[in-house]
């Protein structure tokens, strides 16, 4: 590992300043079912190809963001905020 | 034609003449298996070595055999040796330095009467694929085996009490350009890319720059524009001045690319340093090396390339024979042979594949008229010799009946060049057999990523230039500058290389004739593997390049496929008759060079932390142990003491390290409320309270108080190991639930002091004006003001079951504070407590420590901590999974024991029932107090009831123990509210 990761608040940095935090997930919150609860916990999709993740920012701004990446390649195609409407920093 | 070289130099080891690299006036002496021997400054190991008259260098991997100088470029195994130590190091690479301790090895007793070389008359002991076809059965067989071969076969070994001396430094570097490899190719590429602005880091792996300008012979240059020079002597000293010359071009040399990652990343290894340098775009100039031939015996020491005899000549002056023989099928083993000639070697052999019409006619009659012996269409089918080479045997190539031996103390050999790839596979290049240049070159193209000269397949010197000058200006285009008039620039470019490509067609010389197969022929140096070992693995059915270089281990050994690659991939091609290019190469990963697992690690980034009053512990003489990055007082002499005066008198510790984080905001109440499984928007403004911290999976994280300073403002602890994750998970579910609160960690800044005991609230009232008495400031209350005129947050928790405080306040006071209090509970006997004391005393009142009494699979509920969660909550993070726990039932409880006799358990122990363990104990600790053995067990639900008797195996016995359900010391909880 060793690309880049184009934090919103610090600009382009090392991707050793950064804490993977896991696939983006939407969390079933309304469920009583079990099983959702364990496919959000402990299933992770996995995806070859392009997937947004979580990334936290420890050596740096100490924020989280997300970005967009290619899990074949490690491209980082773009990275954002959560919560902005769309992607502010598209390669 | 001008060489540096001295013409009249006497043909004999000891006498050196004027090398480009050496200084004649300035001796070292250093000692060569405890043998004196001398260098000047500038000589490597194998220079020094080779001028002292030394042939021999190792001994080789599995057979033993005498290997001697081959390449004198870093990339065959023949000239390790171990230096002050450290095993494997390539004497033609390394420079000498006084009092140098140098060793051989591999051989025992002596380089040179080496015992084990009987291996070599018993090569059938060892056929291809050794490992895989013997001692399968019996197993015993391998154990036994495994110690000798280890010992026969193989490299330096490193001795046990060796350290690596020095630290490295590491360092991060960003270029615009960077270009690897300092040949002409390299320094014009450098030189063009900063004439567009662009700031260029250019990586050369010697001392100096010049690459193969440096040692080949000189010859006439092409007109090339912005390049007023006919002959290429002078060529390295111009572009090295205008290099110099530039603001924009850094030079890093002595530096090795050992790998090239991600994003444009190389890793590169500068003596102690280690430098991860970020390039936008980069120019891979790295150039080709030449290759040996195969035929029996190819491996005598005595037989070298003909660069490397090139650069004993030239840079360090040395006349390496008497008579020569010098084989090959290009125009380049002409070179070398009036290059020997120049320094007075007359007598000298060439023995040429080809045809006389195809040889360059300049060289041909030069080499005429200097009377050397030409053999057209003639092969070398053996060399002769034992440690050094005596003669060999030629034949012509159309009957090896007709063979004859020539007598000769050196054979130069060239097997042509082979462009060096594996930075450029790592780049992502492909690579193709170019059948006309007789080698793999790149192909295809890399986002980013540009090569020039030698290493993409450059024949001559104005080609370099102006390869190196396209991928200059394609470098900078990627890199987002400027180039005037662009398109004319890259027509004329082209155009100027279209006029300088060379139509030296190579007879491509049937691949049968290159690799002679008979006797020891060797294929790969480095592991001894024979021409015929490649055969025999194809008919074994080992016939992918992939598969066959793990079951040959070509290509595996030090040299990483540099010398045995190319001619590894015509055998392959040869034996299972598919083209050279389908056969292909086999990957060369990083890192390509070894790199001392030292230099990568990094200590800096082992931080250890010191509380603000580490100057005061240290002065009372604490034992100070890690916990996490914090250092801290594990106990001041006597753990049971301390703990004896808390429960008497008064105590007092440093929590400092207590994770602290600081909440504020209009959503603060509410996000609390979310994260812990406790209640807080309802809590009443200057209360604490206790909570739990889980995942969605319903186990603990973490736990800590939460005290609310106001409505809108929270202040929380968290353990000390937990404090990093803990404002992570803070701020992902502040940012996901985008909740209008704001998170600042503020472990730091302020320092913590508990005090505690019944004499706790008298010392505490010494020091400040708030009323301490249990109406007005009551237990799970907080009061900001000040305690000795310093600004404070008072906590009134229970923190080891006594009455006492914990004390927030700037970092800045910590030692001040710390002396305050020792100085006002002087006559209450108060006592500083470290760690163990403090361990103690929670466990007495059962209080849990997170991922001590808990593990991945604890929730609050089979914790015992159920009170605090509250299920009338509408969400909060682990909800669900504990109602589904709750409803299902609880398999196991952590609860309290108690040793029936006077043994102490360790954290850890089994409980046994029947034979069978049952559960665990997650602390244990002798009690002051009680006098006996007790802590906390993890036990299945049906055991964990009130004087449950259990058995708990300590050192081998089960011993007797009861449970406790409430805590052993003041289970009513009456003295911390006193
Ligand atoms: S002679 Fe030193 S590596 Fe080849
Ligand atoms: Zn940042």
């Amino acid at each position: 590992m060793a690309f880049l990761i184009d934090c919103p608040n610090c600009g382009v940095r090392d991707v050793y300043e950064f804490r993977f935090g896991g696939e983006m997930v939407a969390r079933p919150e309304n469920s009583t079912d079990r099983n959702d609860w364990s496919d959000y916990y402990y299933f992770k999709k996995n995806v070859v190809g392009e997937q947004s993740e979580w990334w936290y920012h420890a050596m740096g701004c100490r924020n989280w963001l997300i970005a967009k990446r290619n899990t074949v390649n490690n491209a980082v195609i773009s990275t954002s905020v959560y919560g902005d409407s769309e992607i502010l920093h598209e390669k | 034609m001008k060489n540096k070289v001295n013409a009249d130099a006497k043909c004999n080891f000891k006498n050196r003449s004027n090398g480009s690299d050496i200084d004649l006036s300035k001796k070292i002496e250093f000692l060569f298996d405890e043998k004196k021997t001398y260098a000047y400054k500038g000589d490597n190991l194998a220079s020094a070595l080779y001028a002292s008259g030394r042939r021999v260098f190792s001994r080789s991997f599995k057979y033993h055999r005498p290997r001697g100088l081959l390449c004198v470029g870093g990339n065959c195994p023949n000239c390790l040796v171990t230096v002050n130590g450290v095993p494997n190091v390539k004497a033609c690479e390394k420079p000498v330095e006084m009092e140098m301790v140098v060793t051989s090895q591999n051989s025992w007793p002596s380089l040179n009467t080496d015992f084990f070389s009987i291996f070599d008359k018993m090569g059938w002991l060892m056929p291809v694929g050794f490992y895989y076809k013997f001692f399968h059965t019996p197993r015993i067989l391998w154990t036994i085996a495994s110690k000798i071969i280890r010992r026969i076969a193989g490299l330096g070994s490193i001795s046990n009490s060796f350290i690596d001396k020095g630290k490295y430094q590491h360092s991060n570097k960003h270029s615009d350009v960077v270009v690897i490899g300092g040949g002409p190719a390299g320094m014009s590429a450098a030189l063009s890319a900063a004439k567009y602005g662009a700031e260029v880091t250019l990586v050369e792996k010697s001392n100096y720059l010049g690459g193969h300008l440096r040692w080949n012979r000189p010859t006439e240059i092409n007109k090339i524009p912005e390049l007023d020079l006919s002959i290429t002597t002078k060529l390295v000293s111009f572009l090295s001045a205008e290099i110099n010359k530039s603001k924009l071009i850094q030079v890093m040399n002595n530096a090795s690319v050992f790998g090239d990652y991600e994003n444009n990343l190389l890793g590169i290894l500068k003596e102690k340093s280690f430098i991860k340098l970020r390039a936008k775009t980069v120019i891979f100039a790295t150039g080709s090396h030449e290759l040996p031939s195969t035929f029996e015996n190819n491996d005598l020491p005595g037989i070298m390339l003909c660069s490397a005899i090139q650069k004993l000549i030239r840079l360090y002056g040395i006349t390496p024979c008497k008579r020569a023989v010098i084989f090959g099928s290009s125009d380049f083993i002409y070179e070398t042979a009036l290059d020997l000639n120049d320094i007075g070697v007359e007598n000298i052999t060439i023995v040429d594949q080809r045809k006389s019409i195809e040889v360059d006619i300049e060289l041909l009659d030069e080499a005429k008229a200097r009377k050397i012996e030409i053999l057209f269409e003639y092969t070398v089918l053996k060399g002769v010799g034992g440690s050094d080479i005596k003669g060999c045997i030629v034949a012509p190539l159309d009957d090896f009946n007709k063979s004859k031996r020539i007598a000769c103390d050196l054979l130069a050999i060239s097997g042509g060049f082979q462009s060096n790839f594996g930075l450029l596979q790592q780049a992502g290049f492909k690579f193709r057999f170019d059948s006309k240049l007789d080698q793999f070159i790149p192909s295809g193209e890399v986002k980013g990523v540009f090569h020039a000269g030698r290493v993409s397949g450059s024949e001559s010197v104005e080609l370099d230039i102006l390869s190196g000058r396209k991928a200059a200006m394609e470098a900078v285009l990627f890199a987002g500058f400027e180039v005037p008039h662009v398109e004319n620039r890259q027509k004329e470019i082209e155009q100027l290389i279209e006029n300088n490509k060379e139509t030296s067609l190579k007879e491509d010389l049937n691949l049968e004739n290159k690799l002679k197969q008979t006797g020891k022929s060797f294929i790969c140096y480095c592991e001894d593997v024979l021409v015929k070992d490649v055969k025999t693995a194809i008919h074994e059915g080992y016939s992918d390049i992939e598969t066959l270089k793990r079951y040959t281990t070509v290509t595996m050994g030090p040299c990483q496929g540099e010398m045995c690659q190319n001619t590894f991939a015509k055998a392959c091609s040869i034996a299972t008759n598919v083209d050279v290019d389908t056969v292909g190469l086999t990957t060369r990963r990083p890192p390509l060079i070894p790199v001392p697992l030292r230099a990568i690690a990094n200590p800096i980034n082992l931080v250890s932390h010191a509380t603000s009053m580490d100057r005061m512990h240290r002065k009372s003489n604490a034992y100070m142990v890690d916990i996490g990055s914090w250092q801290r007082p594990l106990h001041y002499g006597d753990p049971v003491k301390e703990a004896l005066s808390v429960r008497n008198k008064v105590g007092i510790i440093d929590v400092s390290t207590l994770g602290k984080l600081d909440i504020q905001g209009v959503d603060s109440g509410m996000f609390l409320d979310k994260l812990y499984t406790h209640r807080y928007s309802n809590l009443k403004q200057a209360k604490i309270r206790y909570g739990i911290l889980c995942a969605d999976n319903g186990t603990i994280m973490d736990d800590g108080t939460v005290t609310k300073l106001n409505d809108q403002h929270y202040f929380v602890t968290t353990s000390t190991a937990g404090i990093e994750s803990i404002e992570q998970w803070f701020k992902w579910w502040k940012v996901s639930m985008k909740q209008s609160v704001y998170i600042t960690n503020v472990t730091s800044a302020f320092s913590a002091i508990n005090i505690a005991g019944p004499d706790a609230r008298n010392t505490l009232a010494k020091l400040t004006d708030i009323k301490l008495d249990t109406n007005r400031f009551p237990y799970m209350t907080s009061i900001q003001g000040k305690v000795a005129e310093i600004d404070v947050l008072l906590l009134r928790v229970g923190f080891v079951g006594e009455v006492g405080w914990e004390i927030h306040f700037p970092s800045e006071y910590g030692e001040y504070m710390w002396d305050a209090l020792l100085s006002a509970g002087k006559e209450f006997d108060i006592t500083p407590f470290g760690v163990e004391a403090q361990r103690i005393l929670r466990l007495e009142k059962h209080h849990i420590i997170p991922n001590q009494d808990t593990d991945i699979l604890s929730t609050p509920l089979n914790s015992g901590a159920e009170w605090a969660v509250k299920f009338d909550k509408d969400d909060f993070i682990g909800k669900q999974a504990l109602v589904f726990d709750k409803n299902k039932g609880l398999d196991s409880l952590l609860v309290g024991f108690i040793m029936e006799d006077q043994k102490i358990p360790d954290d850890g122990d089994p409980v046994i029932m029947d034979g069978k363990p049952i559960g665990k104990v997650t602390s244990a600790r002798n009690s002051p107090v009680f006098g006996k053995g007790f802590g906390l067990v993890s036990l299945p639900i049906s055991f964990a009831k009130e004087d449950t008797p259990i058995f708990i195996r300590v050192n081998g016995e089960n011993l007797p123990a009861r449970v406790v359900t409430s805590p052993l010391y003041d289970p009513q909880g009456e003295k911390l509210k006193l």
